[in-house]
């Protein structure tokens, strides 16, 4: 049997605010296998997005374990963690985040250039052509729609074909019909590259798509 | 990851591509403070360079030796031992007349055997004169004096009792600048007729010079140091063609340190626009690092992309203020060329430039530390939380960039003024400027916290809380303007501290005329003329001329056993005590402008001992003497030994004829001595025919127009206003600089307020009215802030430089706060009117894009 991708051990997350210590993440344990899609979902303030910095290694432990392609986060360092999410993770925001100064070409262009990829403007160029943007390679993320930003933001994910891809309510800012649009490019894209899918999502019917659900409240999860 | 200097380069221009404007913009506030220091380093590097080259020109020979008395003719011997060529020149003060308009003015009259200089030219116009002057009927007029009178070439002057015709205006001297001849402009007469003009008798102040011509310069140290060894306890002084050029260099180098302090203060204006506008653009960055971040570029490597960008348009900002100030540079001789002892030939300095470029990168680094660090930490969790748009920095950090900026300050201020104290004081007196605007900023800020009443209009209420609001501009715009307005305003009110201190305190009743250098045979004449004159005759006041030969019994040999070129020794003692001629009077009583600080005053000597004189406080501290020290005078041969009885405090700027040394009556009576007469004119036309009349009737006896000298020093003091102001300008130009960027700044930290407002329906002649009243608040306070760092510097100054009372007319200071305020609201409206012209979503748009 396949080793799963994700190994999350008793994960916890204490974040102080003043004085007073806050427990986000109860001793969380889940596993995550290659190729799944998983929707990690809950109400506001249960834990979704800070489960997901830490799967990322965007944020560290208090207490537990997390394993990422046998990897433990917690014995890396913050350029460590970096240089992980760099090999095998793709990140997909909100509010898109993409590089403001830089154009739709660019922006995919940027983990293609960090990876040493040997020809990231055609790559890049492919990938804008296969989101269906191949004509807005020039445009700043200012002078594209909410949707066609998302598009970018996908297609810079999955630019250097990352093992997993994270998504944080990819279609939040989002109209149905874009969204729609939106969660069919992730799916397929996943199912192409057989890529590990993550979403931290509120909604439900783009969780119902997913492999699994992992419910949480209030740190702790409902599955 | 690649870790690729290339790649961040790459993503840097990337990055900045979009926000070249508004970088340039920000970085421009340093242009101008580079090219300030810039051009002064290089026009101090010329100035240096043609002072060095023509170091004999500046002095017109090789050695000089000047004695305030007729030199020795054993001096004479020893130079003719040594087979130089040498030329005598006499310099003494005299008034001229003109005789076709009957002009009179006090001049420096310089005789010439016609073989001085041996270096350089005495440059006329006509040209090719100076060789005619040998007659002793001819005269070369300096050119102030020729435009003054509206000389023509031919015209008669007299100087004591000959007369001279003008052969033509000099131009230019060796070692001559336009301040010199301001004071008293130079007439060249032939050695011969020295004699015929009747000036050189008892009393007369002159000084003579032998110009020596010897290019071996061992010859010439041999010179030196037999002369230096013979007559040390003489008047006589030796100074030699490097001597002289590497004290107008040191000369040249003060003014050029005071210069660059100007321009280092607008540099370090621009440092803190820097501080100000980019660490709001860098700012706006932690997102974008904490997106790389997650990429899978840690922060602590990310924000290389951004240090690249700071220091490619730090570098650029360097490079155009180099650029400016190596042109600025070839015309500041034109701003300076009354105060330059030589021709400037203009050459591009590498030194200048290259401190210039590191001072750039360095200034847009330092003032950036704190927001560069904060982007090096920045966690990628940013990305996924948008409430995390700043990060905190520790306090040990905080700590490490204040001392470095601190430590980076103090060493440029080292370099240009060539010492630590002065390098640290500078610093702080800095550091408590800005302390103190931003203490006034935050005062104010608190104030208008607490000011604003839910009962006041909506306007006034918006304005008034701007001023306080999250991302406001009030500190730095305070800081910036406030400094700017206070540089200049200081400058200003130090100029009428010095115009203070030179003029006279004078009523409808006080003298303005001093007519001096009058034989004791010839008071009553002068004294009857005077009054025919229908002026008063307010004193007589006898001189007598002598040297102080011992000092508690000791001579000049002892205080100054080696001529090490220092004027005082290791005790304070002054050497130009032993070598000044001291002209003292003699008198029973006080005037109303002397007060004895120590001792007892005595009028009248007993007979008997040792003589009781009042010595003048600072001529006191000189002698490093005290009450009952005992001096030892030389009158004509005849030695007088006295002791400090008093110690008097005089107010020299009441008209009087004060003395540095009073002696009791009944001593100097019989002594050779020449005569003062102090009048009045009651108008400048009474003076002026005054003067025709007397100088026509006693040619050899000057006088002095008290009106004149004050008119002569203003416009000195004018002069070097320009200069100053010049410089002050690039300060004034950088706040200017800042202001626009800070401005532009706060547009993109208000912009979706204002849109917001605007699209809940507020008008946009509302949104205007409340951001130019916004303005108009931060102009006035800044301007106030300034003007009152600047009273603060002034009061310190009038009382630890100046001694006199700071008395600042506040009527004069409304002048700038309402400029000053003005410009801010103007150029606000300019920034404002943009947004408010346009639809709320158009507005969004472009900003946004």
């Amino acid at each position: 049997m396949q080793k799963p991708i994700i190994e999350a051990r008793a994960v916890s997350k204490v974040y102080q605010s003043g004085e007073k210590a806050v427990e986000i993440l109860h001793g969380l344990d889940f596993d995550v296998d290659k190729g799944q899609t998983v929707a990690i979902t809950g109400p506001s303030g249960s834990g979704k997005t800070t489960l997901l910095g830490l799967l990322a290694g965007l944020d560290t432990l208090t207490k537990g374990s997390i394993k990422i392609d046998s990897e433990a986060l917690e014995q890396l360092s913050e350029d460590g963690r970096a240089a992980l999410r760099l090999s095998k993770m793709g990140f997909v925001f909100q509010n898109f985040q993409l590089l403001p100064n830089l154009t739709a070409l660019e922006n995919i262009m940027v983990p293609l250039e960090l990876t040493c990829h040997s020809k990231p403007q055609e790559n890049a160029m492919q990938l804008l052509n296969r989101v269906g943007l191949a004509n807005r390679h020039s445009n700043y993320p200012t002078q594209l729609s909410g949707g066609e930003q998302q598009r970018v933001a996908i297609a810079r994910a999955f630019a250097h074909k990352p093992i997993i891809l994270m998504a944080d309510e990819p279609t939040g800012n989002l109209d149905g019909e874009t969204s729609e649009m939106i969660e069919n490019l992730l799916f397929s894209l996943n199912e192409q590259l057989n890529t590990t899918l993550i979403i931290v999502t509120h909604d439900l019917e783009l969780a119902a798509k997913t492999h699994r659900i992992i419910k949480l409240k209030n740190g702790r999860i409902e599955e | 990851m690649k870790n690729d200097f290339w790649w961040f380069l790459k993503m840097a221009l990337r990055d900045s591509r979009k926000q070249r404007g508004r970088l340039l913009l920000f970085i421009s506030s340093i242009v101008l403070g580079i090219s300030a220091i810039v051009a002064i380093n290089t026009f101090v590097d010329n100035v240096k360079n043609d002072i060095q080259s023509e170091a004999k020109g500046l002095l017109g020979a090789d050695m000089v030796l000047r004695d305030n008395q007729k030199l020795k003719p054993e001096v004479r011997k020893i130079l003719d031992s040594f087979g130089v060529e040498t030329s005598g020149s006499m310099h003494f003060n005299s008034m001229v007349r003109v005789l076709k308009n009957e002009g009179t003015r006090l001049v420096n009259v310089v005789s010439t055997d016609g073989k001085y200089p041996f270096y350089g030219k005495i440059e006329t116009e006509p040209s090719g004169v100076y060789s005619q002057l040998t007659d002793g009927h001819n005269a070369l007029v300096d050119n102030t004096l020729f435009i003054q009178f509206n000389l023509s070439v031919g015209d008669s002057i007299q100087i004591g009792a000959q007369r001279f015709a003008v052969l033509a205006a000099v131009t230019n001297a060796p070692g001559q600048t336009g301040f010199t001849s301001a004071i008293a402009p130079n007439i060249y007469i032939a050695n011969g007729a020295v004699e015929q003009t009747g000036l050189i008798r008892y009393g007369s102040r002159l000084n003579d010079y032998l110009y020596v011509k010897e290019t071996n310069t061992e010859t010439l140290t041999k010179i030196k140091d037999l002369i230096e060894a013979k007559y040390r306890n003489a008047s006589l002084r030796v100074q030699t063609f490097e001597n002289r050029s590497q004290q107008t260099g040191e000369a040249f180098g003060d003014a050029g340190r005071f210069l660059n302090l100007v321009a280092f203060i607008a540099l370090l204006l621009g440092g803190i626009g820097i501080a100000s506008t980019i660490n709001i653009y860098l700012k706006s960055k932690i997102k974008d690092v904490a997106i790389l971040a997650c990429i899978g570029i840690p922060s602590s490597k990310a924000f290389r992309i951004y240090l690249l960008q700071i220091i490619l348009f730090g570098f650029a900002g360097a490079v155009a203020g180099s650029l400016l100030g190596s042109a600025l540079a070839y015309y500041l001789p034109v701003v300076m060329s009354d105060f330059l002892p030589v021709e400037v030939h203009y050459a591009i300095s590498p030194a200048a430039i290259i401190f210039g470029l590191l001072t750039g990168i360095v200034t847009s680094l330092l003032f950036t530390i704190d927001t560069l660090m904060k982007l090096a930490q920045t966690p990628p969790l940013a990305a996924l939380r948008s409430y995390i748009d700043d990060i905190p920095l520790k306090r040990i950090q905080l700590w490490f960039s204040r001392l470095l900026i601190l430590f980076f300050i103090i060493l440029f201020a080292w370099y240009l003024l060539e010492s630590w104290f002065n390098a640290v004081v500078f610093t702080a007196g800095c550091g408590l400027a800005v302390l103190l605007l931003t203490g006034l900023s935050q005062l104010m800020k608190n104030v208008a916290r607490r000011l604003v009443r839910p009962g006041w209009s909506f306007t006034l209420r918006q304005a008034i809380a701007n001023l306080y609001r999250p991302n406001n501009q009030s500190t730095v715009l305070i800081s910036t303007i406030g400094l700017g307005t206070a540089l200049i305003t200081l400058l200003f009110l130090t100029q009428d501290m010095l115009l203070s201190k030179v003029s006279f305190k004078s009523s409808d009743k006080d003298p303005n005329m001093i007519l001096f250098d009058i034989q004791t045979p010839q008071l009553d004449e002068v004294s009857q003329f005077v009054k025919s004159q229908e002026m008063p005759v307010m004193a007589t006041v006898p001189i007598v001329t002598m040297r102080l030969e011992l000092l508690r019994d000791k001579n000049k040999a002892y205080y100054f056993p080696e001529e090490n070129g220092e004027s005082a020794n290791e005790n304070g003692v002054r050497d130009h005590v032993f070598n000044r001629e001291w002209r003292v009077s003699y008198r029973d009583s006080l005037n109303d402008n002397e007060e004895i600080i120590a001792g007892e005053w005595i009028g009248k000597y007993a007979g008997k001992g040792d003589i009781p004189i009042s010595v003048e406080e600072r001529n006191l501290e000189y002698m490093q003497a005290k009450v009952g020290d005992k001096l030892t005078f030389n009158v004509q041969g005849a030695p007088l030994n006295c002791y400090i009885a008093s110690v008097r405090k005089v107010d020299f700027r009441r008209i009087e004829t004060n003395f540095t040394l009073l002696f009791p009556t009944g001593i100097l009576e019989n002594a050779p001595q020449t005569q003062v007469v102090i009048t009045r004119a009651n108008s400048a036309e009474q003076s002026a025919h005054f003067q025709q009349q007397f100088i026509a009737r006693f040619p050899a006896v000057s006088v002095v127009d008290l009106n004149f000298i004050i008119k002569t020093v203003s416009e000195i003091i004018d002069k070097l206003k320009f200069v100053i102001t010049f410089m002050s300008l690039f300060s004034m130009a950088t706040g200017f600089i800042i202001l626009i960027g800070a401005l532009f700044n706060s547009r993109y930290q208000r912009i979706k307020e204002t849109v917001l407002l605007k699209t809940i329906g507020a008008s946009a002649k509302k949104l205007l009215r409340i951001n130019l009243f916004e303005y108009a608040l931060l102009g006035a306070f800044a301007a106030i802030a300034g003007i009152l760092l600047a009273s603060v510097a002034a009061y310190a100054l009038s009382i630890y430089t100046f001694s006199t009372v700071f008395v600042p007319a506040f009527s004069s200071l409304l002048l700038p706060i309402a400029a000053i305020t003005t410009l801010v609201v103007v150029i606000g409206y300019f920034n404002t009117n943009t947004i408010l012209k346009q639809t709320p979503l158009e507005v969004l748009r472009k900003e946004n894009a």
